[in-house]
């Protein structure tokens, strides 16, 4: 019941929004935002219920007709992250002006869609689940958008949707050859070798587009860059996972054997994402595209990390998940702010902004040297343990994702020095600093940076039987 | 005596049109109208009614029950709600006492050849439902209606010649008998070397003929220009009910008759007819200016996808999920043409004349993006579980790569279904107040009504299972 909650409420949530909104605009923010708090207040209590059963996780309706729902280690970390993430999306759009019900109706719909994919037992509902994402995250893109938001919508939906169709005829593959749409019961049945690899490559298409995978990238920076900050916020912080998400749930323990068979080349892709992504974020002269650029470098670990396939390389892939999930929240969070006090994303007309609004300059550091990887904060780990199993695994292919580390290290210290050091900007020298709403929004991400990055038990401790349970189809330890 | 509830809906929808034709001689359209409505709206009643209390008897005449009565019930549905939503034009314009009474007939023939298991019965079934398109096409009036019609009717008359002559090679070749279970018989015969070749061909003729009545590849060339240049309540008719029965008659045909379980043949040649029709009304639609023209095109798409279930492992299940869903959404698109015309009266019936149309008519907009959403095949909307029990179909039988050719056209078809809603939404139209505009009318209403269908059958199956689905089709459960 709880679980089922955890979905419906965000969906009536929803609905109240944009009611209130229809009569009172200004209302529906409150209405959202007290929708998003009392959403994590579940999580939270759907959590500790998880952990304390026997099972460590929480299942409904498994049987017979009903929402077939579970939620255990793996998805526990990125339901948290959903829950947190709804909340800042909604103080990050705090002040929209074009027809706020409607907008965070979008917010909250969307936040109860990706909780019903992260919890789906069954095929049909995490297929149904994970179209019905699309939806929401279309209208925030194009309704709410930047300049060039019309062909950002349409071009994210066309990427997404011919990934997912391909998915679909995977899933049915599967359900005719299984004969159930439970995923554990699909799992445990098997499929022979053929199918499997037939199967694997099908899902991870629907999977590889929305990590995304190098070169099926093309939709992020678009995306991101046209999409309001609340929707970057969702779209990078928690749409991506849904990909990595889909790898672990459903696409290696379906088809092992296939996914075995694939990690060549998964590896290969990821560690193209890692030094490709962070070489176009070099490139940039965007901010915001710049931290785009960036989620495909972060985004390569994860896939690193799958095509890896042990218990600690899975596990670290949840930890990178979760990591980027805050550390790209918090800057484009922070890109928004700047955009709203500038009207520009250029990283050439800033300089110096450190002493003009220390506030945000700090947490742009702070962001940054996360994002980078700075050991103590939340991207560490996971990266760490990506990189090593990457060596165990792959040997001196390593060397090649050391240059990606490298110029992550390059792209988010030229970011910071072109932007918070440096000579002053005269232009921006009234700028004022953030409020008391805007640190509300930094804050929770910051809390969470830290405490990942100095407890990654944390989440490896909830991930790591699952993991252990998915590397062992996998024939791995 | 026993009737078949089939026949019962059938003879009431034709008894509408009677009245509809009587009435529109001696009295007002709006009465002919209203005649047409009632006697659709029965034949629904009834097929309904058959199957929630099978074996009804009334006055001594019991009335067998059939699986196939909830899809002639659900034809019968489709045509009673364009008429409804066509109010305006079948009560009250031009020679709409003669449309409303053609519609009916049209109907009642559709229904019937649900029932027809020969050849012979069928054919003139299906002439009856033509001849009442064509000249419900041409009723329109205008010069380009009269153009499309006779195309249409030309398209159909060669149909009509190919399937006669396919009747005569199946007659000789098969010994002398038109019935389905004859035909199939004479396939399974250990002679069937010798005579299976002629009795392919026949049959093949006869599926072209049929593919020909829903729109399929390769004989889709009449329904653009018909779909486009027909009155919007005419089409919006066309486009839904008697395709709806055009469906699943090919699929009794295929499944009974063509001996698909007795040689591959029918099979690869269904997929052949799948694979074109998806090709050509997919990238057909994606180059398409007007509203009704892009329709007209994905409908081929759509025909194709029907067919591609008659490749299944499946007694027509898929079959008789998808067609009534499609028609469903395809009624619910066209009426939403009709609406936006029957308040918009400037728009020229183009994609790009709905701009900003989600901003002056938001219950419009949602409407039209159900119904093209249900026909992408998108969950939460009922062309989701008709596209998923379809594709399961084709892959149940091995024909995975023939499920792959259709999400890929379903792929594409967010390019054309998009773009509607991309404009409506995401498009500044011209400020408001500048376009006369009249009150929202009765198409408005029947829209809103089908849209909110199609998103009940697509939300509730999602949580109650797709037996639920099932049972409201009238269908069993697997």
């Amino acid at each position: 019941m709880l679980l089922t909650t955890l979905i419906t409420f965000p969906f009536a949530g929803a609905l109240a929004s944009w009611l209130t909104g229809r009569w009172a605009p200004r209302a529906a923010r409150v209405v959202a935002l007290t929708v998003a708090l009392a959403e994590a207040g579940l999580v939270v209590s759907a959590l500790l219920a998880a952990s304390g059963a026997a099972s460590g996780s929480l299942t409904t309706g498994l049987t017979g007709i009903g929402w077939p729902l579970r939620l255990d280690g793996l998805a526990s970390p990125l339901v948290a992250l959903t829950g947190l993430l709804g909340i800042v999306a909604v103080l990050a759009s705090w002040r929209v002006r074009k027809r706020p019900g409607a907008h965070f109706a979008m917010l909250l719909a969307l936040q109860g869609a990706v909780t019903a994919v992260f919890l789906a037992a069954d095929l049909l509902l995490f297929y149904v689940a994970w179209e019905a994402v699309l939806i929401p995250m279309f209208f925030l893109i194009g309704v709410w958008g930047h300049e060039k938001r019309r062909h950002a919508a349409m071009k994210f939906f066309a990427y997404t949707f011919a990934g997912s169709a391909l998915m679909l005829v995977g899933l049915i593959v599967v359900i005719t050859h299984t004969g159930t749409t439970s995923i554990a019961g699909a799992i445990k049945t098997g499929l022979d070798a053929r199918t499997g690899t037939l199967v694997f490559w099908l899902l991870a298409a629907g999977f590889a587009v929305k990590i995304p995978v190098w070169p099926l990238h093309t939709w992020l920076p678009d995306a991101h860059v046209e999409a309001p900050t609340a929707g970057s916020i969702m779209l990078a912080g928690i749409l991506l996972k849904m990909g990595g998400y889909g790898f672990i749930r459903l696409g290696l323990p379906v088809a092992p054997a296939a996914a075995r068979a694939a990690a060549p080349v998964l590896a290969t892709l990821g560690i193209i994402a890692i030094v490709y992504g962070a070489l176009m974020a070099l490139a940039q002269t965007d901010l915001k595209r710049l931290v785009a650029y960036s989620s495909v470098a972060h985004m390569g670990f994860v896939v690193l990390a799958i095509s890896i396939g042990s218990k600690l390389a899975l596990t670290a892939a949840v930890l990178v998940m979760v990591a980027h999930g805050l550390t790209s929240a918090l800057l484009f969070l922070l890109v928004g702010m700047l955009h709203d006090r500038t009207h520009t994303r250029d990283i050439a007309r800033f300089g110096g902004l450190l002493r003009v609004v220390p506030g945000w300059g700090t947490a742009l550091t702070f962001g940054l040297l996360a994002s980078l990887g700075l050991p103590g904060l939340a991207g560490f780990p996971g990266e760490l343990v990506s990189t090593l199993e990457g060596f165990r695994a792959w040997g001196w292919w390593m060397a090649v994702v050391a240059v990606g580390v490298v110029l992550a290290g390059a792209y988010n210290l030229r970011a910071l020095r072109r932007v918070a050091h440096g000579p002053l900007a005269e232009e921006w020298s009234d700028m004022r600093d953030l409020d008391p709403r805007e640190v509300a929004a930094i804050v929770p991400l910051a809390i969470g940076i830290v405490v990942l990055g100095v407890w990654p038990g944390l989440v490896s401790s909830a991930v790591a039987p699952v993991a252990e349970a998915i590397a062992k189809t996998l024939g791995g330890g | 005596m026993t009737v078949s509830a089939i026949i019962v809906e059938a003879g009431l929808a034709f008894a509408g049109a009677l009245v509809a034709m009587a009435l529109d001689a001696f009295a007002s359209r709006r009465a002919a109208a209203t005649g047409a409505l009632t006697g659709l709206a029965l034949a629904a009643t009834a097929g309904v009614a058959s199957g929630v209390w099978p074996a009804i008897t009334i006055g001594g005449v019991s009335i067998a029950a059939s699986s196939l009565a909830s899809t002639g019930a659900a034809v019968a549905l489709l045509a009673a709600l364009a008429v409804a939503g066509g109010w305006r034009r079948f009560a009250h314009g031009v020679r709409g006492g003669e449309a409303s009474a053609l519609l009916a007939v049209s109907t009642a023939g559709a229904i019937a050849t649900l029932w027809a298991r020969d050849l012979v019965t069928l054919l003139v079934l299906l002439e009856v439902v033509g001849v009442a398109g064509y000249a419900l096409v041409a009723v329109a009036g205008t010069a380009a209606a009269r153009e499309s019609a006779m195309k249409y009717f030309v398209q159909g008359g060669i149909a009509t010649g190919l399937a006669v002559f396919g009747l005569g090679v199946l007659y000789a070749a098969s010994g002398g008998t038109v019935s389905y279970a004859g035909i199939l018989a004479a396939l399974q015969q250990p002679a069937f070397a010798a005579l299976g070749r002629p009795l392919l061909a026949g049959g093949t003729m006869v599926l072209a003929a049929l593919a020909f009545k829903v729109g399929a590849f390769p004989a889709h060339s009449w329904a653009p220009d018909a779909y486009e240049t027909a009155d919007a309540s005419d089409a919006a008719f066309l486009a839904s009910a008697p395709k709806v029965a055009a469906m699943v008659v090919l699929a009794i045909f295929v499944l009974t008759a063509f001996g698909r379980d007795v040689s591959t043949a029918p099979r690869v040649l269904v997929a052949i007819l799948a694979t074109g029709s998806i090709v050509v009304g997919n990238f057909g639609a994606l180059r398409q200016a007007s509203y009704r023209r892009m329709l007209a095109y994905s409908g081929i798409a759509q025909a194709g996808y029907a067919l591609v279930s008659l490749t299944g492992a499946d007694r027509g299940q898929a079959m008789l999920v998808f067609a009534p869903l499609y028609g469903l959404a395809a009624l619910g698109a066209f009426l939403c043409a009709q609406a936006v015309r029957e308040t918009e009266l400037a728009w020229d019936g183009s994609i790009a004349g709905l701009a900003g149309i989600a901003a002056r008519r938001p219950g419009l907009a949602a409407s039209m993006s159900a119904c093209l959403l249900s026909m992408m095949g998108l969950p939460l909307t009922a062309g989701f579980f008709a596209k998923f029990l379809v594709f399961g179909a084709a892959v149940g039988a091995g024909y995975t790569w023939l499920a792959v050719v259709g999400v890929v056209g379903s792929v594409v078809s967010f390019g054309y279904y998009g773009r509607v809603i991309r404009v409506m939404y995401l498009d500044d139209g011209e400020s408001a107040g500048e376009a006369p505009r009249a009150a929202a009318g009765p198409a408005s209403r029947a829209a809103a009504v089908v849209a909110g269908a199609v998103l009940t059958l697509g939300i509730v199956p999602t949580f109650a299972g797709i037996a639920w689905l099932m049972t409201i089709l009238g269908l069993q459960a697997r």
